[in-house]
């Protein structure tokens, strides 16, 4: 039984997270650095604790430090939220050895999805379609090497096996680099992520990004809550999520979803997790798992109408699944924008005081933020600050409405991404819709939105 | 006067802040000192610090002295010197020291005992 949640993170989640407990009659603690006092859900929770000075390393992601407090505090629960420790399968099973319930899935688990090589080799078993190359790390003689590119054929990509979200990757397009390019991604990789392992896969040149949301009890039930497209991306970095995908035919989407469900069983998954899938021409190509709530959660929150993280909560304290699979009921559209603390279209960083902040609201729209006027923005974390979701009965109408709330936030003291969502909201390549993810980037490279 | 005795008065000295006891007459001179971590700091040194505080290193339970300690903390004002433990901060069995960063006199705690104080709460203010 939990009583009490740490909330083992900061800013709009850890406030997201507050929100579920309260819901469910839980307890929240938040720890926090000491740049994060005034947070929100810091004033609300029923106990907070500093433990630690602003950099993350010597708080949010100090394990040793938040297990500490969750023993001061009787907390008998952790959630990581995203991010700092929610896929560290160390910190997890540091959890679990302390007798406290870690909200996720187990430290084995997060394991083995953590390793990419092991997660992809997983994948396959479980039929979930990869992408085209092998299930094991690439040989360290130069010959073996080339041989396992030429069996993929070239572009081809390689990959750190403890990397993800975009890091530790090279592209390699023709057999004169590739042992070079092994040898460097091998060295980064080893200094990056400790683990020097690295694997080799066709190289996709112009894909979309599509996750599938999944959630899974420890009683040996799993489902599937649709998709989610996040191809609006920089750098790696997502900046606009939608659900349902544009273009994409529902029972597709079902069939993959489903994969992925019986995916969760075949592994011994438990809670809520996203498969990350590269789709193009038609195809699905698992790439990762997010072993955590994700930041764009909401986005299937607004088109099934079914509380994430208070599924997450109900799963750790043992509960079965509240609904099943054909329960699950998809309703209008949803898009989410991500709002930076960053210069809009140079994306430099822009912490500091925000002395006005005004939330939109009117129907369909919801705000997660753990923004307030007179909060200042540290410079030593993530630069989101808000998450701006619409919800229409069509795209159009999400769009309509995204655009809406956004002419109607005030964010003043501090410069936001809000520019740039407004524009990409009327680019034709959007408003089409099922563009590949080098759309923003190649948008950005011609000197789309640049300051007149 | 017993080993015994010197010690017991050492001890006294260090409960009241006293930093060395000089007895003096014409047949010669007599110093006995506090103990180097209770001794007084210099004037100077004890300005240098009079603005500061000792704040918590880490999060715990506030404890002014070790649970195996017999001896209550000395009676505020108290003189430390650097890197003198002045309190512990507690988690279950684990007990973190509190060290002073500088010498100085230290006022009272500036939490009760047991409290559950976070990272860089004001422990102690130096007079």
């Amino acid at each position: 039984m939990i009583r009490r949640v740490l909330i083992a993170n900061r800013g709009e989640i850890a406030l997201r997270i507050q929100r579920a407990c309260r819901d469910m009659g839980l307890e929240s603690v938040a720890v926090f650095s000491e740049a994060d006092a005034d947070l929100r859900h810091v004033a609300l929770a029923d106990q907070s604790l500093c433990i630690g000075p602003p950099p993350a390393a010597k708080s949010y992601l100090d394990g040793r430090e938040i297990l500490l407090a969750a023993r001061l505090t009787g907390a008998d629960a952790i959630h990581p939220g995203y991010g700092f420790l929610s896929e560290n399968a160390g910190f997890a099973e540091m959890v679990e050895a302390a007798g406290l319930v870690f909200i996720g899935p187990p430290s084995a688990a997060i394991r083995t999805m953590g390793d990419k090589v092991a997660a992809k080799r997983a994948m396959i078993a479980a039929g979930v379609p990869c992408v085209p190359g092998p299930d094991s790390a690439l040989p360290e003689d130069a010959n073996a090497i080339r041989a396992v590119a030429a069996g993929i054929g070239y572009p081809l990509i390689i990959k750190a096996a403890g990397g993800g979200g975009g890091r530790g990757m090279r592209i390699v397009r023709s057999e004169v680099t590739l042992v070079e390019a092994a040898a460097m991604t091998r060295e980064e990789a080893g200094r990056a992520f400790g683990n020097r392992d690295i694997y080799i896969e066709k190289f996709l040149e112009f894909p979309r990004h599509v996750e599938i949301q999944v959630l899974a009890d420890g009683h040996g039930n799993a489902i599937h809550l649709g998709e989610r497209d996040c191809s609006a991306q920089r750098r790696h970095q997502k900046l606009i999520e939608e659900s349902p995908a544009p273009g994409i035919d529902r029972n597709v989407i079902d069939a993959i979803g489903s994969r992925c469900a019986e995916a969760c069983i075949a592994i011994g998954y438990r809670g809520a997790g996203t498969f990350e899938f590269l789709y193009e021409n038609g195809a699905f190509y698992f790439i990762e798992m997010n072993t955590r709530v994700q930041v764009e959660h909401p986005v299937t929150e607004m088109v099934t109408g079914i509380d994430i993280v208070r599924e997450q909560l109900r799963i750790a304290i043992g509960e079965r699944l509240s609904l099943a699979q054909e329960d699950v009921v998809f309703s209008g559209h949803a898009i989410e924008c991500r709002i930076n603390a960053e210069d809009a279209f140079r994306f430099t960083p822009s912490p500091g005081l925000v002395s006005q902040f005004v939330a939109p609201g009117g129907p369909g729209i919801r705000v997660d933020s753990h923004l307030y006027s007179g909060y200042r923005v540290p410079p030593h974390y993530d630069s989101l600050v808000a998450k701006i979701i619409a919800h229409g009965a069509t795209r159009k109408e999400a769009i309509a409405r995204m655009c809406r709330a956004l002419r109607e936030t005030t964010i003043e003291g501090i410069r936001t991404t809000i520019p740039l969502h407004l524009r990409m909201l009327d680019e034709p390549g959007f408003v089409a819709g099922g563009f590949d993810i080098h759309h923003l980037e190649r948008l950005l490279q011609g000197g789309w939105g640049a300051p007149s | 006067m017993s080993g015994g005795d010197i010690e017991a008065l050492r001890a006294l000295m260090r409960r009241y802040g006293i930093a060395e006891v000089v007895y003096e007459d014409a047949t010669g001179r007599i110093s006995l000192p506090a103990g180097r971590s209770d001794a007084l700091p210099s004037p100077a040194a004890v300005a240098r610090s009079s603005l500061t505080t000792i704040q918590a290193p880490h999060a715990g339970l506030f404890r002014s002295h070790h649970p195996l300690d017999d001896m209550p903390a000395a009676a505020a004002p108290r003189p430390v010197r650097k890197g003198d433990i002045v309190a512990y901060l507690q988690v279950g069995a684990l007990l973190r020291p509190v060290v002073a960063p500088r010498d100085g006199r230290l006022g009272p705690p500036l939490v009760a005992e047991g409290t559950v104080t976070g990272y860089c709460s004001p422990l102690f203010a130096y007079l």
